[in-house]
């Protein structure tokens, strides 16, 4: 047998220790993780819909697509934002949202409390969406761009718990739509990331 | 308020009850520190302390403080007295790992008192882990190990840290189990870089390893592909194509590939080229592959650019390539059956299958043609892969083709040479030997062309038939291995023939082990001849069955009871030996070794006695003796038949009874006879023919003394009284005694008369019984009668008492003159 066959690792990978990534690394990697999330919030947002039960599941169902605590969805004219701008939106979403799913996560656990799974990915959703602000804003400050604060979480947590309190459904309703607006902006992010990346759309 | 005086008193009892068990085991003093532990190597010092109450009571201080560890007194040297009360004691270079250290004093009466007692443990803190790396296996959580470093022998807790540059994760705690690696509790979050450490901590000191930096991605271990599944192409059959599906890590890294394969009975992998894997697929099609022909496939996958590890290879899967035609003719042969009727003989033909490389599919049948020498083409299809058929003595071409599902193999030709041929030309120098498990055959090629070689062997047995097996080899092969399933230890008759175009060449033949073993059974030794100091040993030739090899050597090993083995080598064409040198009379036991290449077999061991004398010794001895012994008796009876007078005058003279003896009539002129045994004739009525008469002659110049005339003339007259009762001296007799018979009456005047004189003769009275002689002789009595016959007849007894001594005295007197005569006799003879 060959050496290939009893190595386990490529000695190519043995670097214990990653060097900083440079630019279009860095891209890159940002970009594969907001396409990575972008397929973990879809399936979030499935599994939320299946726990909440009717009218959740219904395919004629369609709650309003309001604002949460400020936070929107993308803006048509999203896409025709320079670069840098595009990407300090998303920093900026990305940033208000792990609030919001630590809302509906809360919320979840006393309505659902033995949806461990769905648990589960709302709180991986919190810690992927702050990873991915912050790769996003590592990308925004590697170009030189500035990067936006983001908003004071307990004035966020604040809104989003206000809104659960007028009951059940509400809550629902809050949750759902924070679901999508994590899903809509990871994937906005992966696009917008998805232009910088060498080879990829223009 | 009843309840609460009843809690009072409850409480009130504790308190009591705790303070009296605290008096009463309230120690003399203590230790400090109280439970240390110390790194080893280093020193350490504990201190006693006396409680005042105590040294009071026992009168003692800190000068009655003495150390002991592990129940052993420690030198006072090591002691310091802090002050009355307190005593120190200090361990240098601390190397035991767990120490019981007490503080004792010795009370009034010598009696040592325990005061306090604590543990010391030793150990090392711990040293920075190394080594930290990480894996995470997809789908699962990650894993990371390290090196531990040193031991420390003290309980050490490894901590593995992580955080990404946003938020810290918790703690992932070893397990006692195992202390160099944790899985975090966590799922990793691929593309996200995390930065982990580990610390290890015990008493002596805590330490952090290095931190490492990383994408969670790049140190992914991808699932194997899975589903994976060959199809072949009926266009190609040198292709196969697999199929498969990644693992879902596929849809955010690229994959690159293993791909290896080898066929379904092979051992050993075969990998596509890397490069031709290098990225994300699920396909791919496997060239140069031989036909109908199963492969085994597996794959496996890791992250497009090498870094993270490759995924467990996944589960095989099988498939066969496509159909071709046969790519080469299958080896072709005959045998002539040994019946053979006129004009006719009987072929059979046979081959061999084609082995799946070269069959290239499954052989539907065979095609065989047979041409007589300008005559029409035969067609047969055989299943089989022999066929027989009677043809003429002629020549005959015979031609063989394999068929598959795709075509024909090329066509196996085959001459059959005429009833009359002569096979010529064989190989030389044909040699078989074993090696690498297998049995070769060499040869020198003839100097014709050959258009094939054809092998046969088979295992010579003397249970079994030779059973024949066989092999096909090119024209240009010289040297091969038999391809059969051959035995170890089994004897090979290889023969070789060479087949020219005209038909075959003459065979040559060898024998040949695959491997050799020692012979199962030794030979049966036995004697053929024993001598007094020699044994010829004969055996049998072993049976090939048992033989496991080619024999070598005999070797014989004889001894004595007593004495040492020895052994003596015999080449293994001989069949018996001649032991020499051996000692006679001597049970020797023998015994027989065979010898193969590969060691020997003892055979039964077979005793035998050499005799005393060797063969003919004995006869040698005896029959000289023994006809020495006839040859003296012989000597000695012809001597004695000739002095048998002589002997029988000194052995065994004649005794007369004078009971039945005879007075013959004394006639001087009558000559001598010498006839002794004519009883008959000397019993005769009244005819005295065989008398001996012994004539007293002249020559002696002597004339009869007076006294015998005067016993003459007394004889007279006792004869006138007796009345012709008789009396004589016998003649000698071999059978007799000579022995003076006298008379009792008159003995002293008749041992006067006769010692002088040389007067024997028998005086044969006549008229005895009533006969009356002639003349008056002098005769011998030839009487065999018992001299004291007379004791039967007493009345006679005193009368032939007295004629038995005078013819005594006469008769010795005849004998002396007798024997005077005789030698004068004999001189006149010698001379």
């Amino acid at each position: 047998m060959s050496r290939r066959e009893g190595s386990l690792e490529d000695p190519q990978a043995d670097s214990s220790i990653s060097p900083l990534p440079h630019l279009e690394a860095k891209i890159h990697q940002t970009h594969s993780l907001a396409r990575l999330l972008t397929k973990y919030a879809e399936q979030l947002l499935q599994e939320y819909v299946q726990h909440q039960g009717d009218p959740f599941g219904l395919p004629g169902f369609s709650p309003p697509r309001l604002p949460v605590a400020g936070l929107s969805a993308p803006a048509p004219g999203h896409a025709g934002l320079p670069a840098a701008e595009r990407l300090q939106l998303d920093a900026g979403a990305l940033s208000l949202l792990p609030p919001l799913l630590d809302v509906v996560r809360r919320h979840q656990a006393e309505l659902n409390p033995r949806a461990l799974r769905l648990l589960r990915r709302l709180e991986d959703a919190a810690r992927q969406a702050r990873a991915l602000g912050a790769a996003v804003e590592a990308v925004l400050a590697a170009l030189g761009a500035e990067t936006r604060g983001p908003r004071p979480e307990p004035a966020v947590a604040a809104a989003a718990a206000a809104a659960t309190d007028a009951g059940v459904f509400p809550a629902k309703v809050l949750g759902l739509r924070v679901c999508g607006l994590y899903r809509e902006w990871v994937s906005r992010t992966e696009g917008d990331l998805g232009q910088l990346v060498p080879g990829g759309p223009a | 308020m009843l309840t609460l005086k009843i809690w009072i008193v409850q409480a009130l009892f504790i308190f009591f009850t705790t303070e009296s068990v605290g008096e009463l085991l309230d120690p003399c003093g203590y230790i400090k520190p109280e439970s240390p532990i110390v790194q080893l190597g280093s020193n350490f010092t504990a201190v006693c302390v006396l409680k005042e109450k105590c040294m009071d009571y026992f009168h003692v201080n800190a000068n009655d403080i003495f150390w002991k560890t592990n129940h052993v007194t420690i030198p006072k040297e090591q002691y310091t007295i802090i002050n009355k009360t307190a005593s120190s004691v200090t361990f240098t270079d601390i190397s035991l790992l767990n120490i019981q250290l007490t503080c004792n004093i010795r009370t009034f009466g010598q009696i040592d008192q325990n005061v306090y007692g604590i543990r010391i443990i030793s150990g090392l803190p711990p040293e920075k882990p190394t080594n930290l790396s990480c894996i995470v296996n997809e789908g699962k959580k990650m894993m990371c190990q390290w090196d531990p470093g040193r031991e420390t022998y003290l309980e050490t807790n490894f901590t593995l840290k992580s955080e990404w540059a946003t938020e810290k994760f918790a703690d992932c705690k070893t397990k006692r189990d195992t202390p160099t690696s944790c899985t975090v509790d966590y799922s990793p979050v691929y593309f996200v870089n995390i930065e982990v450490w580990v610390e290890a901590e015990n008493a002596l000191g805590k330490v952090t390893s290095d931190h490492i930096n990383f994408d969670p991605v790049d140190k992914v271990k991808p699932s194997p592909p899975h589903n994976l599944s060959v199809s072949n192409s009926e266009e190609l059959s040198s292709i196969l194509k697999l199929t498969w599906i990644n693992s879902s890590i596929q849809g955010f890294i690229g994959l690159k590939y293993n791909i290896q394969y080898r066929t379904r009975d092979a051992s050993t992998w075969s990998q596509i080229p890397p490069e031709d894997t290098a990225s994300t697929r699920y396909s791919f099609t496997v060239q140069d592959l031989k036909p109908f022909t199963e492969y085994v496939f597996r794959i496996r996958c890791m992250k497009e650019d090498g870094k993270g590890f490759w995924s467990d290879w996944s589960e095989e899967a099988s498939g066969i390539t496509y159909e071709d035609r046969p790519s080469k003719a299958p080896s072709f042969w005959y045998k002539i059956e040994p019946s053979h009727t006129h004009g006719y003989r009987s072929v059979q033909l046979i081959w061999k299958t084609l082995p799946p490389f070269e069959a290239n599919g499954k052989i539907l049948d065979y095609e065989v043609t047979l041409t007589r020498w300008k005559s029409r083409l035969q067609n047969y299809t055989v299943n089989d892969t022999k066929w027989t058929v009677n043809i003429t003595n002629d020549r005959y071409i015979a031609t063989l083709t394999a068929r598959n599902l795709v075509g024909k193999s090329n066509a196996a030709v085959l001459t059959i040479p005429a009833y009359d041929f002569q096979a010529t030309r064989p190989v030389t120098d044909l040699k078989a030997f074993p090696k690498d498990n297998m049995l070769w055959v060499e040869w020198t090629a003839p100097n014709e062309s050959v258009n094939k070689y054809i092998l046969e062997w088979c295992v010579l047995s003397d249970k079994a038939p030779c059973i024949q097996d066989w092999q096909q080899e090119d024209g240009t092969v010289h040297r091969t291995y038999l391809r059969g399933n051959l035995a170890e230890s089994k004897c090979y008759l290889i023969t070789v023939t060479p087949v020219y175009a005209d038909g075959p060449g003459s065979t040559e033949s060898i024998k040949a082990y695959l491997k050799q073993a020692p012979p199962s059974k030794g030979p049966t030794v036995r004697t053929k001849k024993v001598g007094k100091n020699e044994a010829v040993l004969e055996w049998d030739q072993l049976p090939v069955d048992v033989q496991n090899g080619f024999i070598r050597n005999y070797t014989i090993f004889y001894r004595t009871i007593i004495g040492n083995e020895t052994a003596v080598n015999v080449d293994s064409s001989h069949t018996e030996y001649t032991l020499s040198s051996l000692t006679s009379d001597t049970l020797y036991m023998v015994r027989m070794a065979a010898y193969t290449d590969e060691g020997g077999k003892d055979g039964p061991e077979f005793t035998f006695t050499t005799p005393k004398f060797a063969q003919g010794e004995i006869e040698a001895i005896v029959v000289p003796v023994c006809l020495a012994f006839l040859l003296t008796t012989l000597l000695g009876v012809l001597f004695c038949f000739n002095k048998r007078d002589l002997i029988k005058k000194h052995i065994w003279p004649n005794v007369p009874d004078p009971s039945k003896s005879h007075i013959a009539q004394w006639s001087p002129h009558t000559p001598p006879r010498h006839n002794f045994n004519s009883k008959d004739q000397m019993y005769s009525d009244g005819n005295f023919t065989d008398v001996s008469v012994v004539e007293i002659e002249a020559a002696n110049d002597k004339k009869p003394f007076p006294e015998d005339l005067k016993s003459l003339d007394l004889f007279k007259k006792e004869k006138i009284s007796t009345e012709g009762h008789s009396s004589g001296i016998g003649g000698s007799s071999c059978m007799s005694s000579s022995r003076p018979s006298i008379s009792s009456s008159d003995e002293n005047e008749s041992a006067q008369n006769t010692s002088g004189t040389v007067q024997y003769s028998t005086v044969v009275h006549s008229g005895y019984r009533h006969q009356v002689p002639s003349v008056q002789v002098f005769s011998r009595s030839e009487s065999t009668q018992p001299l004291l016959d007379s004791e039967e007849r007493p009345e006679d007894l005193q009368l032939s008492a007295f004629t038995y001594m005078v013819l005594v005295r006469w008769g010795r007197g005849i004998m002396r003159l007798a024997r005077k005569h005789m030698m004068k006799t004999g001189h006149r003879e010698a001379k």
